[in-house]
């Protein structure tokens, strides 16, 4: 087994709103291996797109954060602004949901991507060009000298989408990001966007962390999967293992809800809400939502507890290794 | 772009017609007549009745104003009715003054407004951007000729550091010393524009640093520089449609400034235009303010149109 490209390790991001402190992520950690493909499930505001953010530390002011993100031997939260500037879209770059609103309107497509290219290599002008046409070629844009000349409002979604990602690409990174990729496009085109990030991973032999609510991306692109519930990781191992034997009750509801083929009758669903992050329960934070709740669940945190082939629970049903074959024959 | 350029000089016809009829008709309104300026209080009736004649002021209005159009559009404002001078002439140079101190208050406003306005953008909690707030809410809420009153007091009377008023000092005339002369009318006439500014400035540059293109700058690793760049250039269209109003403002809204100071502008004659009822020298001095605002508005929207490439460009 390969060493992890990038290993997380109890990390914490709080904000500051009105003076007070909120953590968004509560002691996440989390390792990818090179080549590998990490997908973080969960629904909104469950802390993985703030998560994702804090790896490139793209936080809003008045963000805080405390443990430890090691990349190349380094902790990345001890880096200054200046050496996180060299990191960012060179080594670990990113991809966003909306290409729209991730684009500036009043530059050019291809002046955007060659940005990426010129804001860390001294190249000529024509070898920028050059690049970044050859990249919207490899992103399967059709016509690419052209669609360089394009501005964003002009391009499809999907081509938008495959722009952001050949944006992402121009300086051949070591790890990628994607936040929710494929949310705002429609099936088709996001079949395109998942078959291509394959076929980049297959050349580059890039690493990839991909934030998603979609069990189908997941499904799709997974090695590994850690479900985030608020702030947390609840679940966490091998894609074939979290899928297919889910341990945590949350990980159980979110599939069950998942509409599947030849399955008919009514989808179920996880009943109530998330807790708001200014109000977080002292215990398990899916207690008030779990129907196997117990009165231990409410009051203290279940550790993370490991079951076979690496993969990790956080929740107390599963300490009983009872009443977990039961959960997991339903 | 040409095209574009070709129909708003079309457009700007109907919209000066308009105001020049406007402004005809509403000086009549106004009580008082030239005549009465002219000739002393013991004048007798027929004197002015023969005056008001010679001048045409009895024929009818529209009539009046047809006369005055048709010279006009031939690049003729006529004749002052005190002053006995060519309008042209007069306009001509108080334009040129008016101007001048248009725009080196702009210049001084404009600048301080986008250092001060995005400073207070990048750092909201910082001393500097407190301070741009209190020079807007000053700016907006002190009227510019208390505010010029004020200066000409401190800086020209008390520490005499500066020429309290005039254009040109006795026997003056030089660059240095115009240039001496303009420094306190062209603070006091740019408060108002550099209070309004900072703010708009302000809130749009903040507005657009939380936007998700910027995130994605910073996720690129680009350079402060860069980003600034990007976000100046999202942040052009708004503040030059507000600096185009206000250099219109500036140049024939400050006749209370130039009052003040004596300036000899545009304002100034204006004023004197209205407190002698000479008809032609307001119509004349409105009509070239409307001008230069339409024109100014022509300016800002082919730029506007320069910079967003989702503007029509046709």
């Amino acid at each position: 087994m390969s060493a992890p490209v990038l290993k997380i390790d109890e990390l914490v991001t709080e904000f500051t709103i009105r003076g007070q402190k909120v953590p968004a992520v509560r002691g996440v950690s989390l390792e990818v291996k090179k080549g590998k493909t990490l997908v973080v499930l969960g629904e909104s505001g469950s802390g993985k797109s703030v998560m994702l953010r804090s790896i490139m530390r793209v936080l809003p002011r008045g963000a805080h954060l405390s443990g430890s993100i090691t990349y190349n031997g380094d902790n990345v939260l001890d880096k200054s602004e200046a050496e996180m500037r060299r990191l960012r879209g060179n080594w670990i770059s990113m991809v966003f949901q909306d290409s729209l609103s991730a684009m500036d309107p009043l530059f050019r497509v291809g002046e955007q991507v060659g940005e990426n290219i010129r804001e860390h290599r001294r190249f000529p002008k024509t070898t920028i060009r050059d690049q970044v046409i050859r990249l919207f070629g490899e992103v399967g844009i059709p016509s690419p000298a052209a669609r360089t000349r394009s501005y964003p409002h002009e391009m499809s979604g999907g081509m938008r989408q495959r722009s952001v990602i050949a944006m992402a690409l121009s300086n051949t990174p070591d790890i990628l990001l994607a936040d929710e990729p494929t949310t705002a496009l429609d099936v088709t085109i996001q079949a395109q966007i998942l078959s291509l990030f394959k076929q980049i991973q297959r050349e580059y032999g890039m690493t990839m962390i991909l934030v998603t609510h979609d069990i189908g991306v997941a499904v799709e692109m997974a090695d590994e999967i850690a479900v985030m519930y608020a702030g947390k990781v609840v679940e966490y191992g091998d894609a074939k293992q979290v899928l297919g034997a889910p341990a945590h009750p949350y990980t159980q509801g979110l599939i069950a809800a998942t509409p599947q083929k030849g399955k008919r009758g009514r989808l179920q669903v996880i009943p109530g809400q998330p807790p708001a992050i200014t109000a977080m329960p002292g215990g398990c934070a899916f207690a008030s939502r779990c129907r196997y709740a117990t009165e231990r669940c409410r009051k203290e945190m279940p550790p993370h507890t490991q079951l076979a082939g690496g993969h990790m629970t956080a929740c107390y049903k599963t300490e009983d290794g009872q009443a977990l074959a039961q959960l997991v024959r339903q | 772009m040409l095209n574009f350029l070709l129909r708003r000089i079309v457009y700007m016809i109907p919209t000066l017609l308009g105001v020049s009829f406007v402004v005809f008709m509403l000086i009549q309104i106004v009580p008082g007549n030239p005549v009465d300026a002219l000739l002393p209080p013991e004048a007798s009736q027929e004197a002015k009745e023969n005056m008001i004649r010679d001048l045409g002021l009895d024929r009818p209005l529209l009539l009046q104003y047809m006369n005055w159009l048709g010279k006009v559009v031939q690049g003729d404002f006529g004749q002052s009715i005190i002053k006995k001078y060519s309008i042209n002439e007069l306009m001509g140079e108080a334009l040129a003054n008016s101007m001048l101190l248009a725009l080196a208050s702009s210049l001084f406003s404009f600048f301080f407004a986008v250092l001060l306005g995005v400073y207070a953008a990048y750092r909201p909690n910082s001393w500097v951007a407190s301070l741009g707030n209190m020079l807007a809410i000053c700016g907006i809420s002190v009227p510019n000729f208390w505010g010029g009153l004020i200066l000409m007091g401190v800086f020209g009377i008390m520490l005499g550091w500066l020429p309290p008023m005039g254009m040109t000092s006795m026997g003056g005339g030089g660059f240095l010393d115009v240039l001496a002369h303009l420094v306190l009318p062209a603070v006091a006439a740019g408060m108002v524009t550099l209070g309004t500014m900072t703010r708009m400035v302000r809130s749009n540059v903040y507005e657009l640093l939380n936007q998700e293109f910027v995130l994605t700058l910073r996720a690129k690793g680009a350079r402060p520089i860069t980003i600034l760049l990007h976000v100046m250039k999202n942040a052009t269209p708004p503040i030059l449609t507000v600096a185009g109003l206000q250099f219109g403002n500036l140049l024939g809204g400050s006749v209370l400034v130039e009052t003040v100071f004596s300036w000899p502008g545009l304002g100034h004659l204006i004023y004197q235009g209205i407190t002698q009822r000479d008809y032609p020298i307001i119509q004349a001095g409105i009509l070239v303010i409307s001008i230069f605002f339409v024109v100014l508005n022509i300016i800002v929207d082919a730029l506007h149109a320069l910079i967003d490439p989702k503007v029509q460009r046709v």
